[in-house]
């Protein structure tokens, strides 16, 4: 009877188990499935980048270039002039020098300053600690494009748009999102070591400084990473502020560039793909930290 | 003598902690209030180009024109803002889903989360052009499938009942890569003794995450949904992108592109007071909605 019983649930198990494990392969090839949903669309611009205008303006699609590989579209990219000639270079090329101008200063300021505003609500003692950082917290609820218009009149009245300044020196007062982020960072800081530089004679700037930041290293990255892809993927701003096709940042120069193209798909691919490239590369080397960064800023907020 | 150095040390403490933490602060009252009371005020004005000098009290002449005008595409854009907002619900489904189903998963979970979050990082103008293409009349994959199968092909973006739905599905497949992962970090967080206590009960796969898992991650989907209603109230780059005249029929116009007509020289159409009075509703409405949603929360959201 025992055995008995030993072999039912023996053979009990065996079976939950081939159970289990086509659940699991069924579970498994769901997800491969959406992933290749997201994967084929990637696919199907780099492939059209590559084809020839012929054989990329061919009603019936191919899933590999039959008449060969063509770099045509990327020449196009690397030296097609929009802003109606004047031998002044790539217009995507100079959307991209465009946005580096605009979000490296930004980033660098904004996560300063975020992190000094962090550090302050964090670690330091002052009567004001609430009620400002409720106001802080406030601010994420209003809703940004509220502001389009008024804020363009603003800028324009002080003869700002078609300039990059509407575009930089808001984000150099820091920002909520990333106050938030890194004062949960650095209250998980031990008071202890800020306070071995106390006695060593430090400043409050210097303990931010020197102690906490070096600390902190690689919260201030995620919140680097994300500032920096959110930046380089702007749109609306650049879009409202900027008239002047050599002032345009690369989204816009990269719409731009495909509205010129209209209908010629391999160039636009191509442009559109190599727009890309720099955040792909940059959220694969870093999606530890950008995964991470958005899991911890989104779950507590 | 040491009390005095005592004090003077918490004396500075005091004025540079509240400095460092207001600076934040200060950029916002400066760059939000200042453009907000400026939208309340023309809000109630006629103004004559960009112009903020030219304004003259026009009393509710500009939200008459909004609701009453018959050349007024606002209702239409509140319409159309609507239809866009079904992408929510549809991505918020789709990526509980999935990510019960990533919870579960035994094989290369690093690899699908990088791979499901990749849209995420990519920007609008190049998801956009990618999709354009796709949905293309004559060359676009979709229509060669649809071709090769003996069905007709499909105006995905030139018929204006098409249009929102492509968008839909655009949208959906680029929006689902944030409520996944955050979802899932949700349930990885989860204690296995609580599902363990479920089917000990006798509570079957499904059973079990209907009544445990899922009420355990309401906060999660409670967040997604109130940031997806802020969100999906304000669309408008990837329409933009799509249709820069606002596609078929203005099928593509969301009350966001409506307000955007108000700047651009090309579409200048309604005029600024028009646009503020526009932009105020909006808020109105974003915040009624944020509000309802957050006192709604009492009703299904469990924090333990």
């Amino acid at each position: 009877m025992i055995k008995e019983a030993k072999l039912n649930s023996k053979s009990g198990n065996v079976r939950s188990h081939k159970k289990n494990h086509a659940f699991f392969v069924v579970c498994f090839i769901l997800l491969l499935v959406y992933a290749l949903a997201i994967i084929i669309p990637f696919y199907i611009m780099l492939i059209t980048a590559f084809k020839t205008t012929k054989e990329s303006m061919n009603p019936q699609f191919t899933w590999w270039p039959q008449q060969g590989f063509s770099f045509e579209g990327f020449r196009r990219v690397l030296i097609d002039d929009m802003s109606g000639g004047g031998g002044k270079g790539s217009t995507i090329l100079r959307g991209f020098g465009n946005t580096m101008l605009v979000i490296i200063p930004r980033v660098a300021v904004w996560v300063f300053m975020s992190s000094l505003a962090a550090y302050a609500y964090a670690k330091m003692r002052f009567k004001a600690k609430k009620v400002l950082y409720g106001v802080l917290l406030s601010t994420m609820f209003v809703p940004g494009t509220v502001l389009m218009i008024p804020s363009f009149i603003m800028w324009d009245n002080l003869y700002l748009t078609d300039t990059f300044v509407p575009l930089i020196l808001p984000a150099c007062f820091g920002g909520p999102a990333c106050v938030f982020f890194l004062r949960q960072f650095f209250t998980g800081i031990p008071d202890e070591l800020l306070e071995a530089g106390k006695i060593d004679g430090m400043g409050e700037f210097r303990l931010f400084l020197n102690i906490m930041l070096p600390l902190s290293i690689p919260a201030v990255i995620a919140q680097i990473v994300l500032g920096f892809v959110n930046g380089y993927n702007e749109y609306l701003g650049p879009l409202m502020y900027l008239q002047s096709p050599e002032r345009y940042t690369l989204q816009l120069a990269l719409r731009y560039y495909t509205s010129t193209y209209a209908t010629d798909y391999q160039a636009i691919m191509a442009g559109a793909f190599v727009a890309l490239v720099p955040t792909i590369i940059l959220y694969i080397a870093a999606q530890k930290f950008f995964i991470e960064g958005i899991a911890m800023s989104g779950l507590k907020g | 003598m040491s009390k005095k150095i005592v004090k003077k040390i918490k004396w500075k403490e005091e004025i540079l902690g509240t400095t460092f933490a207001a600076i934040p602060v200060f950029g916002f009252l400066l760059f939000n209030i200042v453009p907000i009371a400026m939208a309340i005020y023309m809000s109630f004005c006629k103004v004559s180009g960009y112009d903020i000098t030219t304004a003259t009290y026009v009393g509710f002449d500009n939200f008459k024109y909004l609701f009453t005008n018959e050349n007024s595409d606002f209702w239409l854009s509140v319409k159309n803002t609507l239809y866009a907002l079904l992408s929510l619900p549809l991505s918020l489904c789709g990526s509980i889903f999935i990510a019960a189903l990533l919870n579960k998963n035994k094989w290369m979970t690093k690899t699908l989360r990088i791979i499901y979050f990749l849209p995420y990082a990519c920007s609008v103008v190049a998801v956009t052009a990618m999709w354009k293409w796709i949905f293309d009349y004559n060359y676009g994959i979709l229509n060669s499938i649809f071709v090769s199968l003996g069905l007709g092909r499909v105006g995905w973006l030139t018929e204006s009942s098409m249009f929102m739905p492509s968008m839909l599905i655009m949208n959906v497949w680029s929006g689902m890569g944030y409520g996944i992962i955050l979802l899932s970090a949700a349930l990885t967080n989860l204690p296995k003794s609580v599902q363990e206590a479920a089917i000990l009960d006798g509570a079957g796969p499904v059973r079990t995450f209907f009544s445990v898992i899922l009420p355990c991650i309401s906060p999660t989907i409670f967040f997604l949904l109130s940031i997806g209603l802020i969100n999906g109230l304000q669309v408008f780059p990837a329409f933009q992108v799509m249709a820069a005249d606002g596609g078929p029929n203005k099928a593509g116009l969301t009350s966001v592109f409506f307000i955007y007509r108000a700047i651009n020289s090309n579409m200048f159409i309604e005029g600024m007071g028009i646009a503020c009075a526009a932009t105020m509703v909006l808020t109105l409405f974003i915040a009624g909605i944020v509000v309802a949603n957050f006192k709604l929360q009492k009703l299904w959201v469990h924090y333990d």
